[in-house]
């Protein structure tokens, strides 16, 4: 499984990448600083999930979603947010790329919702 | 000057010219007839204004405007003074325009703005009745000086000058508030409408009301003046009707007899002459022919007349035996014969060398129409130095009454005779203290019968109408044609409308206090309305800020102690895994994020700091506050890799310091936290210097700076742009921008030769206060 989680702060890449090394075998975790980075990754290559930060330099996990889906629509995307406000769990949603949104930080529990998004696009 | 500036100033003063001479025109609708004297001169508050506001160099305008509108009132002057007059007066009038200007522009060395009330009456006092004394002296003394008003008149012009000149600064001073507020703050579209509407309302209204009330006084005194006419007409025709009644009495006393002799005559006239002292004298010419010549003056010598002969007049004071002629109507009787000796024997009839001509075409006149007929005025042989009217009246034989002219029927003329003026003075009809008469004779060249030195002189230049207001009236009186004239001082009649001036005095005082109360009221409304705009603005602005400040500081204080938690989660299961690596490496994540979220709640703090705390200005040593600020700094990471460069030229300004301190802290710490890793020296310059009058800091560095594209939201709240290489709040240079505002000052940012620069213009003198 090839991952890539776009994430500004380097304690929560750590905790994305530590959570999915603990519960999936045989993974691969790809990280980007910024929605530019991570664009450029998209261009280059597949994923089978990415996990996006909402605030972010230079480019913002919406304007990376904005970039992305002029290109192609890519699904399989959970949101990822420290932030409380409704307003920004509704936008994320609206996007038809994006599969879930969590809140941080990344629990056990989530892991019924990433495994189901896989299940579902082992399905497709 | 450049050249659109001068075809700025000649355009405007083009204008300025054009905007006197129309007022001018238009404030003559107020003018005071019969003179000029207009009470309200709005050139005056508009050249005032023109000085005051721009300047001596629309002197020419204000000489120009005021020279055009003088000349085009005196156009009927003579030709040299149609030029000399209107110079004087535009010279009066730019000079007290001048010495109000000056006055005005003293007094506004205090600033204080024009809408302060006591400056503004104070203003008003000096632009107005003050300086406006000057030309109400200058421009009545230039026209006395050439002979255009007579001394009598010169108070009355000094009066009405100071009004007209008074109350035209009164009612423009709502204008040029409007105009002078202007340039110090803006005025509304609508307050300016509503003042103006205001103003030219109340004068639409002033000046119908003028119109009304002039006419109606107007028509009160003309009716007045009118009937005084009248009243001196019917006293002449009267007087006349005296002298008829006695021609008729002495016609009948002729005819009553063949022979009445000298003695009969005197005794008759005698009670005539009695109790009318005017009448010089009363006399018979009897009708004698040629033939009989002889013989009638042999019955008139036998009368008791001696030397009695037909005469005539050669010259001045010469009688001589008549000429021959084929009849000759001589006085053979006149009384009383006293005084009129000499006339005794002329023949009125013949030539007469004095006069130059006979008084033949009157007396045919007599005879036509059988009705007494008057002279012109002559001078009379009895007393030639005054003017005198004898008035025929043809006596005819009742028998031969209705025959030809030329038939023996007339008998003779008999006469009365008076001197003019004594006929004319004496009769008194109350004329008021400024009008005078004058009669004269109603034909081409008719001699005044009446009236004074002054007036006659200027009956005769024909001149009348340019001193007087006239009233006149034809009388036909014994045949002749008078006419009586009214004539009324115009400067004193037109001062005699008292009502009328206290009416436009009180009017446009009244028009100018509504007015000036609109102007104030609607600025105070209106201030009221910016006030609550620019403090709701405030409000809104703070209210977002907050709402902002809020939402991401819920985000950015929760994210690290998320993270912790995660981190929490990570430590228990690699406990339980044994795995030593991934605590150790955890707990070094935990660290960081929990310094992290020390540095935000500290910044948080210090932009509270910025915001609220109560501070004075006093005087900062620069220097040493930058010594402090590095300082504080030497335990960062990288710091002794920086080469710090300090050109400190100005090294004291009076602020407020917290604020300083938070501006170079931040700008400082940034530089150290944002250095470029490329580069062998890391340099971070810090500078001040003084530019026209102001402090300027720069902080200058060769770090990684901004991404050209994030230099617009640079200085927003929290903006971060380089995560990547050091955490930052993204407050700091919100905090600063704060601060700067804070402090009047301004920020830039910018960069060359290779070094990006943070430039801060600071007053070198904080006088405001540290509320927000």
């Amino acid at each position: 499984m090839r991952v890539l989680v776009v994430e500004d702060s380097k304690v929560d890449q750590f905790l994305v990448v530590t959570f999915l090394e603990n519960f999936f075998e045989d993974v691969t975790v790809e990280t980007a600083n910024d929605g530019l980075q991570a664009l450029k990754l998209c261009d280059e290559h597949n994923y089978d999930l990415k996990f996006l930060d909402i605030n972010m330099p230079s480019m913002s996990g919406f304007q990376f979603l904005d970039n992305l889906c002029k290109h192609k629509c890519e699904s399989n995307i959970i949101m990822l947010s420290s932030s409380l406000h409704d307003e920004e769990r509704e936008k994320a949603l609206s996007y038809r790329c994006v599969s879930a949104y969590i809140e941080k930080p990344l629990k056990k529990e989530h892991l019924d919702v990433i495994k189901s998004i896989l299940k579902e696009d082992d399905g497709d | 000057m450049t050249e659109k500036i001068r075809e700025n100033y000649i355009l405007s003063t083009l204008a300025l010219v054009f905007v006197i001479f129309l007022t001018g025109q238009a404030s003559l609708l107020f003018a005071i007839p019969p003179g000029y004297a207009a009470p309200l001169w709005p050139p005056a508050g508009i050249s005032l204004f023109a000085l005051a506001r721009g300047g001596w160099r629309y002197l020419p305008a204000v000489f120009l405007g005021s020279f055009l509108i003088n000349y085009s009132v005196r156009l009927d002057y003579p030709t040299d003074i149609q030029l000399l007059a209107p110079a004087g007066i535009a010279l009066g009038a730019s000079a007290q325009a001048a010495l109000g200007a000056f006055l005005i522009k003293r007094l506004l060395l205090i600033p204080s703005g024009y809408e302060h009330v006591r400056i503004l009456f104070l203003l008003l006092f000096l632009g107005g009745p003050v300086s406006c004394v000057l030309n109400a002296f200058l421009a009545p003394s230039v026209l006395l000086a050439l002979d255009q008003i007579s001394f009598d008149d010169y108070s009355y012009n000094v009066l009405t000058w100071w009004i007209g000149d008074t109350l035209g600064v009164l009612i423009f001073t709502p204008f040029m508030l409007l105009c002078a507020a202007n340039n110090q703050r803006k005025i509304s579209f609508k307050r300016k409408a509503i003042v103006c509407s205001t103003l030219f309302f109340l004068l639409l209204v002033t000046v119908g009301l003028f119109k009304i009330i002039f006419s109606y006084e107007s028509s009160q005194k003309e009716q007045y003046l009118n009937s005084l006419l009248d009243r001196k007409a019917v006293q002449i025709h009267d007087e006349f009707e005296l002298y008829m009644n006695t021609l008729i009495a002495l016609e009948r006393f002729i005819n009553s007899s063949d022979e009445v002799t000298s003695q009969d005559f005197e005794s008759f006239t005698v009670k005539f002459l009695e109790e009318h002292s005017s009448i010089k004298a009363l006399a018979w010419y009897p009708r004698v022919l040629h033939q009989d010549r002889d013989q009638f003056e042999n019955y008139i010598q036998d009368q008791g007349y001696e030397s009695f002969e037909i005469k005539e007049r050669i010259a001045k004071g010469e009688l001589m035996r008549a000429r021959e002629q084929d009849e000759y109507f001589p006085i053979a009787y006149i009384a009383p014969y006293d005084t009129n000796e000499i006339a005794l024997g002329l023949n009125v009839d013949g030539p007469d060398g004095y006069l130059g001509k006979t008084l033949t075409s009157v007396l045919d006149k007599a005879k036509e129409t059988k009705k007494p007929q008057a002279t012109a005025a002559l001078p009379l042989v009895q007393n030639e130095n005054e003017l005198g009217l004898i008035i025929y009246s043809p006596v005819f034989d009742d028998r031969y009454v209705n025959r030809d002219i030329s038939d023996p029927a007339l008998r003779g003329f008999v006469a009365i005779v008076f001197l003019v003026n004594e006929v004319f003075s004496d009769i008194d009809i109350g004329l008021p203290i400024h009008a005078e008469l004058l009669i004269t004779e109603d034909y081409d060249g008719g001699k005044v019968l009446f009236g004074s030195d002054r007036v006659t002189k200027l009956y005769k230049d024909n001149a009348l109408d340019r001193k007087y207001h006239m009233l006149f009236k034809t009388v036909q009186e014994a045949g002749s044609g008078l006419n009586i004239y009214l004539l009324y001082d115009k400067a004193q009649l037109s001062l005699s409308y008292g009502n009328v001036w206290l009416f436009m005095v009180i009017a446009v005082t009244f028009t100018f206090l509504v007015t000036m109360l609109v102007f104030f009221a609607t600025g105070r409304a209106e201030a009221v309305e910016s006030l609550v705009e620019e403090r709701t603005s405030k409000l809104e602005t703070a209210n977002n800020q907050l709402e902002e400040f809020s939402y991401r500081t819920s985000h950015d204080l929760r994210a690290p102690v998320v993270s912790c938690l995660g981190l929490v989660d990570v430590i228990e299961m690699a406990i339980q895994q044994g795995n030593k690596k991934q605590i150790s490496e955890s707990m070094e994540y935990m660290r960081e994020t929990l310094a992290k979220l020390e540095q935000l709640i500290v910044d948080i703090l210090n932009l509270s700091k910025v915001n609220h705390l109560d501070e004075r200005a006093h005087e900062v040593d620069i220097e040493k506050l930058v010594k402090n600020a590095v300082d504080k700094f030497t335990h960062m990471e990288g710091f002794k890799d920086i080469s710090f460069e300090t050109d400190l030229q100005v090294k004291k300004i009076t602020t407020l310091e917290t604020r300083l301190i938070t501006i170079f802290e931040n700008l400082i710490t940034n530089a150290i936290k944002y250095k470029d890793p490329e580069q062998e020296v890391n340099i971070i310059k810090i500078a001040t210097r003084e530019e026209d009058g102001d402090l300027v800091i720069s902080i200058q560095d060769n770090g990684i700076g901004f991404p050209k594209e994030t230099e617009a939201d640079m200085f927003k709240m929290f903006k971060r742009f380089h995560s990547d290489i050091a955490y930052g709040s993204g407050l700091g240079l919100y905090t600063v921008k704060k601060s700067v505002d804070m402090l009047d000052g301004e920020i830039i940012y910018q960069k060359s030769s290779g070094l990006t620069e943070f430039k801060i213009t600071l007053p070198m003198s904080f006088t405001g206060t540290s509320e927000a």
